[in-house]
């Protein structure tokens, strides 16, 4: 298995900037995700790893190789594709093969390690099957062995688990990250889903335009996101967004959000000390927001505007003046709409952004 | 309406219109409709059939004979010895079956190359189609021209040279859409799988239009095979395909019409047996589109 470095890629179609200067490096033995919304360039990036697209600049380093010019038989990377682009005229058994035949592996190897690899998916069974007589998620897994067999030095999945119905999800999170570990493979994995990347990855690059946003640990990302766009992206409920001021009060400089002044701790304090604009946008999880019915210091007074029950949850959007707070709760708290509480917003659970419509970049 | 007619509680055939026939009437007035549009069909190779078993003296009676007594074959010997058929036959062959195997496989190549490299854009595909629809005797006189300049007219190269012409932009454009309905997918996965383009094309991209290639080369098969006008063009009689020499059979006084029955009836024979062997790819081919990569 490899390491895999991405020197300043580029590629573009036509007018549209796919990838933008793209430089990553990824460490032996990790599962890396890139993470966006569609168009974000994350399959072009797959695709440039691959060798089915050629950047317009910049390299690919396997190791000590530089593989940015060679043919995608010559990378020896395992690729799963989206549809999984099972061979329709080959049996279960042929299509997994596939990679050792054109290889010239003689038959009885190959034959061996169809098996080994058959039975390490638990597919065995299937091996004499016509493709199209298998279940989708018997499908994937076809998809998987075929990519493991030729032994790559890196496997590429794009979107492993979006054409799976919501039972075999996470069973086949858990089921890749497992072949994952236990092969130490090198890997990287395309999704639109943040819960792939957050269930399966070591590190995540959440990607937009073309340009990775951040690229960090699952905790990174969820804890310490770099700018707006990934701290609305991971996290569901989206993290709310607020215009805030800061502004000194009796307890020093804290920051004035939702007609509140509200204090922050104290490396926070050190950070926002530094800016010169008085403009931030204050950003909190759902999650981390407290509900109680008594007012007191530092809480904010809202009316229940939405209860959305969801069976081990309540998400319920609150009415503060003129403007809207998603809070997340447990469902044993169950509140009216109209009802009158007081939402306490920790100073611990507070993020702080530079204003801007989006990818305001993270102050604290 | 369906609702109330699965529950009734007296259920009878009447009772539950089936769509497609739309009753009785629907099915009597389809039964005749078909009669009919096969009797249209059919009737003319029944003719040919029929007269090319007739002696002389029924060939032409008032009223017909629909039926004849007995089976006349001196029209088939005098077709195939008398008039050249045998030739006729070899004749058509060569040059159909060379002009239909070049055709596919540079037609075939040049039809991949185009789905899937866009090559020359979208102009280069367009004049491919645009050959398709140029009337051959719109280049008959610079066509002899051309090859009676090179010596070759009445040889089987300038007829085969001459059909590709019109055969490959055939195949090309044919098969150009049954390419760009495959899933570029698998492709794609067999070159990250360690297969050059060209292993690629043969191990997976065609097996999955076997049968679109089948139904192609048939019909560019006997469109070669059917050639009239630029077979008249090009041959002096020592290339005479059999579209060629039928009309030299009513030149003469009496036109023999029992010999000319027989002469289309050898001709039609072979692409018969062809569409009939092939007739299971060919009804896949011709509803091909349906692949998909689960």
């Amino acid at each position: 298995m490899a390491r895999v470095t991405l020197k300043h890629l580029s590629r573009s179609f036509g007018p549209v900037a796919a990838v933008r200067d793209l430089s990553l490096e990824i460490p032996d033995g990790t599962l890396l995700c890139l993470l966006g919304p569609s168009g974000s360039g994350k399959t072009t990036t797959l695709r440039l790893v691959a060798g089915l697209e050629r950047p317009d600049s910049g390299e690919i380093w396997l190791d000590d190789d530089e593989i940015s010019r060679l043919e995608p038989k010559d990378r020896h990377v395992g690729v799963m594709f989206q549809g999984y682009a099972l061979y329709p005229q080959m049996s279960v058994r042929d299509n997994i093969g596939y990679p050792l035949k054109v290889r010239g592996v003689p038959r009885t190897e190959r034959e061996a390690r169809v098996t080994e690899v058959a039975r390490l998916l638990e597919i065995d069974s299937l091996l004499d099957r016509a493709v199209q007589q298998i279940s989708g998620g018997q499908q994937q897994r076809v998809a998987l062995a075929r990519a493991i067999i030729q032994r790559p030095r890196l496997f590429l999945l794009d979107e492993p688990i979006s054409n799976l119905d919501a039972v075999l999800r996470s069973t086949m999170r858990a089921e890749i990250r497992r072949l994952q570990k236990m092969l130490g493979a090198t890997t990287i994995v395309v999704s639109h889903d943040q819960l792939d990347a957050l269930a399966m990855a070591d590190l995540i690059a959440i990607m937009k335009d073309g340009v990775i946003q951040q690229l960090g640990t699952p905790d990174d990302v969820y804890y310490r996101p770099s700018n707006t766009f990934v701290a609305r992206f991971i996290g569901e409920p989206q993290m709310n967004l607020l215009p805030a001021s800061l502004a000194r009060g009796e307890r020093g400089l804290g920051v004035r959000v939702l007609g509140h002044w509200l204090p922050v701790t104290e490396t926070a304090r050190t950070a926002l000390a530094a800016v010169t604009l008085p403009d931030v946008v204050v950003g909190v999880r759902p999650r981390a927001i407290r509900i109680h019915r008594e007012g007191g210091d530092d809480r904010i007074a809202a009316s229940v505007y939405l209860a959305a029950p969801e069976g081990s949850r309540v998400i319920y959007q609150f009415q503060i003046g003129g403007d809207r707070l998603t809070v997340e709760a447990e469902p044993e708290f169950r509140l009216n709409e109209g009802e009158e509480v007081h939402l306490e917003l920790r100073p611990e659970s507070l993020h702080f952004f530079a204003p801007g419509a989006d990818g305001g970049t993270r102050i604290a | 309406m369906t609702s109330t007619a699965a529950h009734s509680p007296f259920p009878s055939g009447r009772a539950v219109p089936t769509p497609v026939t739309g009753g009785r009437g629907g099915l009597l007035a389809s039964v005749v409709g078909v009669a009919v549009g096969s009797v249209f069909f059919l009737f003319p190779i029944y003719w040919m059939l029929v007269t090319s078993v007739k002696p002389p003296s029924e060939w032409l009676t008032s009223p017909p004979v629909f039926i004849p007594d007995r089976l006349y074959f001196q029209n088939y010997t005098d077709a195939l010895f008398n008039w050249g058929g045998l030739k006729g036959l070899v004749d058509s062959g060569v040059v159909a079956v060379s002009a239909t195997a070049i055709g596919m496989v540079l037609g075939t190549f040049a039809a991949y190359s185009l789905a899937r490299f866009r090559i020359g854009g979208t102009n280069l595909s367009f004049f491919i189609l645009s050959l398709l629809f140029m009337p051959p005797v719109a280049i008959g006189i610079p066509m002899f021209l051309f090859w009676s300049a090179l010596g070759l007219v009445d040889t089987y190269i300038a007829l085969i040279v001459q059909y590709l012409t019109f055969t490959i932009p055939f195949i090309a454009w044919v098969m150009k859409g049954f390419f760009e309905d495959l899933p570029v997918d698998l492709e794609e996965s067999a070159l990250v799988n360690g297969a050059s383009r060209l292993r690629a094309f043969v191990d997976i991209v065609l097996p999955n239009v076997r049968p679109a290639l089948v139904a192609t080369a048939l019909l560019a098969f006997i469109f070669n095979w059917n050639e009239f006008s630029i077979a008249v063009l090009l041959s002096r009689g020592r290339v005479t395909t059999l579209p060629f020499i039928l009309p030299t059979m009513m030149e003469s006084h009496y036109v023999l019409w029992g010999d000319i029955a027989a002469m289309a009836a050898v001709g039609a024979l072979p692409v018969v047996i062809i569409a009939f062997l092939l007739q299971r790819y060919l009804v896949r081919g011709l509803s091909f589109g349906a692949i998909r990569s689960e």
